[in-house]
């Protein structure tokens, strides 16, 4: 068995198997991360697919404070901050006025719901209410860190992140009005 | 609020840890794209795009010296027999000079692929014998060709022994010249001419910023393509106008591609020299009353002349002058500075020697009589510095106060005359740090704040300055 060590070492020679471990070793959990950044499963693989190759060039950057898998997992979302970039030039751009401010005053009885459906809320999201979600709820960003990685103003960053928890919120509200009669779904993937 | 942290927390919790299976094509996908990658970058050891196109050009170039000509002159796929005509022999040497033109081409990859060209060289020599062939078979025109082709591969072979860099352009214009009675003298018709590169730059040296001005010569030239290095322009300009700001060495390039696709190269250096750098200090900083004379210090880099302007109508040529004002300030004080090369850099500094009507400053640090206490008088000007007094001008009334770090009022004066001399009841002060406070009014009324901490400092009993 490989420590991190060996792998790196080994994706520094650029040695195929020690690449190949790497992958297995981190590809479902940084797969993981990369979902939450995308549309759907297709681009989040290709952000892993791009995220990867961008590990094996650089690994020998990596420095060795902290731990592997936050560098990879950085690696990931500065990936993700890319293709967000790419695709704005592309896509069809949701007006921020578009969005119905309905925001529920009860907030709906939460724990219950699954991983899959709060991804399915996190993918609902405009793609850049999305990367500021992502970066601010789950992974624990500064605004003024959201707005660098974004090319931003912080008040930017702030604004829309409030949308989005908004956005969220109603979406959440509809989802447990919906689901009420079959309750007791269980997450599958624990 | 409660409840926007219940979102963070729920999609933090749900998330952690969060797998999801790829599916299998990724870690061929991500294969597939390191591949390709390593294959567009370059490594002597390696497999890539280099070789693959050097492997290309030498196929391409064997490929054209063995049937090019021909073809290209009948339209037709002909077989080499056909040499015998008159007529190819002079292709031959078309077809020579554009596998140079490759070879040029090849010199821009690395050492490596030097190695790889050499195929097309060795070919070319084999192809010699042939034309030497044709040469016993034909009459006194073709002649001249074979010395032709022997000349034009020397030139060659010198050029890449020679980095283009060092090449004047007046030798590459010269190159140029050389090769044109040849191309002239096959025959005249469109698109069978030599393509010469030749061009002249000025100024080709200078400060910055440097405007260079190409002229280009080129002849039988379809494109042409200028690169400016290290890091300049590029571009497909007739003449452009090149400019620098930076001082360095830069290698300006030209190829020129005729119609039929032969290239050929020429390069000339321009050099932007280092500017100087103007820079001055000077004594005393202020004019005080006893208006003693100013020096200046010239502080300048790389330069070998200077010239002063004080801003009260004299000049100086001095490196360091010394001078004397006679009026009241404020003067711009303005240093011209020349190197070696020629190139000036000016520096003013506006507004010295301003006088001020209303002021007071107080010292940071001062140093206790350790032979006893003074009473705090002081003479204004003095160099002594046993008492903590400020510096002013035009103060009607004052008030300062001096704490120490608890608080508490250790000295106190409304007499500008009277300083601190950091005894407290006929005892030294502990040395250290002491806030003070002075207000009062300046002789046009406007009252005045200040306030700041003076360090007292201890010497141990006898001399002190």
């Amino acid at each position: 068995m490989y420590t991190d060590e060996d792998l790196i070492k080994g994706c520094i020679r650029k040695e195929r198997a020690a690449q190949k471990v790497l992958y297995e070793r981190y590809a479902d959990i940084l797969l993981g991360i990369c979902a939450r950044y995308a549309a759907d499963t297709a681009e989040a693989e290709d952000i892993l697919q791009e995220g990867f190759v961008r590990i094996f060039n650089y690994i020998a950057d990596y420095s060795g404070k902290g731990s592997l898998f936050n560098w990879m997992r950085k690696i990931m979302i500065n990936t993700a901050i890319t293709f967000y970039h790419r695709g704005l030039k592309h896509r069809y751009h949701q007006d921020i006025g578009e969005l119905q401010e309905a925001a529920p005053d009860e907030m709906p009885g939460h724990a219950d719901f699954t991983r899959e459906e709060l991804l399915s809320v996190i993918r609902s999201l405009p793609e850049g209410y999305r990367m500021i979600f992502n970066l601010y709820a789950v992974e624990g960003y500064k605004h003024k860190e959201i707005a660098e990685m974004l090319g931003i103003d912080i008040n930017t960053s702030k604004s829309q992140y409030s949308r989005a928890r908004r956005f969220i919120r109603q979406k959440l509200a509809e989802l447990s009005r919906v689901r009420m009669p079959d309750e007791g779904k269980k997450d599958s993937s624990e | 609020m409660r409840r926007n942290d219940d979102i963070e927390k729920l999609f933090r919790e749900r998330f952690e840890g969060y797998r999801l299976k790829p599916s299998a094509g990724v870690w061929q996908r991500v294969m597939r794209q390191l591949r390709w990658q390593n294959f567009l970058r370059f490594s002597p050891r390696r497999f890539n795009i280099w070789y693959l196109s050097a492997l290309m050009a030498v196929v391409a170039g064997g490929t054209w010296l063995l049937y090019g000509g021909d073809k290209k002159e009948q339209d037709l796929v002909l077989p080499a027999k056909e040499e015998v005509r008159p007529a190819p022999p002079k292709k031959n040497v078309a077809a020579d000079t554009s596998v140079s033109g490759e070879q040029k081409q090849g010199k821009n990859f690395s050492a490596e692929e030097k190695g790889k060209l050499l195929p097309s060289k060795k070919g070319m020599n084999e192809r010699s014998p042939n034309v030497k062939v044709q040469e016993k078979k034909e009459e006194e025109a073709l002649s001249d060709d074979p010395r032709l082709l022997r000349d034009e591969r020397q030139g060659q072979v010198a050029e890449e022994k020679q980095p283009a860099e060092d090449v004047e352009v007046r030798d590459m214009a010269a190159m140029g010249v050389g090769r044109e009675p040849h191309a002239s003298g096959r025959g005249s018709e469109a698109g069978d001419e030599m393509p010469v590169a030749r061009f002249t730059l000025s100024p080709r040296r200078g400060c910055p910023p440097l405007e260079v001005h190409v002229t280009d010569h080129s002849e039988h030239a379809e494109s042409r393509r200028w690169k400016v290095e290290p890091r300049g322009y590029e571009g497909d300009a007739r003449e452009p106008v090149l400019r620098f700001r930076e001082p360095g060495t830069y290698v300006v390039k030209l190829t020129v591609r005729a119609r039929d696709g032969r290239v050929a190269h020429a390069s000339d250096t321009v050099v932007v020299y280092e500017p100087p750098r103007a820079s001055f200090d000077w004594s005393p900083q202020e004019l005080t009353e006893s208006n003693e004379p100013v020096t200046f210090f010239n502080t300048s880099l790389r330069a070998v002349r200077s010239f002063w302007s004080f801003g009260d109508g004299h000049t100086s040529l001095e490196e360091e002058p010394i001078h004397h004002f006679t009026e009241d300030g404020p003067f711009d004080v303005m240093l011209v500075v020349w190197s070696e090369q020629g190139c000036a850099d000016t520096l003013v500094r506006k507004g010295l020697f301003q006088r001020e009507d209303f002021y007071i400053r107080f010292p940071n640090a001062f140093i206790a009589n350790p032979n006893g206490p003074t009473g705090g008088y002081y003479t204004e000007g003095a160099l002594a510095n046993d008492v903590f007094h400020p510096v002013w001008k035009g103060v009607a009334t004052y008030h300062l106060q001096v704490f120490n770090r608890m608080g508490e009022l250790v000295f106190e004066s409304r007499d500008l005359h009277k300083g601190w001399d950091g005894y407290i009841l006929d005892q030294m002060a502990a040395p250290g740090v002491y806030i003070w406070k002075a207000t009062g009014t300046f002789t046009n009324g406007k009252p005045y704040v200040r306030f700041g901490n003076v360090t007292l400092i201890r010497k141990k009993q006898g001399r002190y300055n």
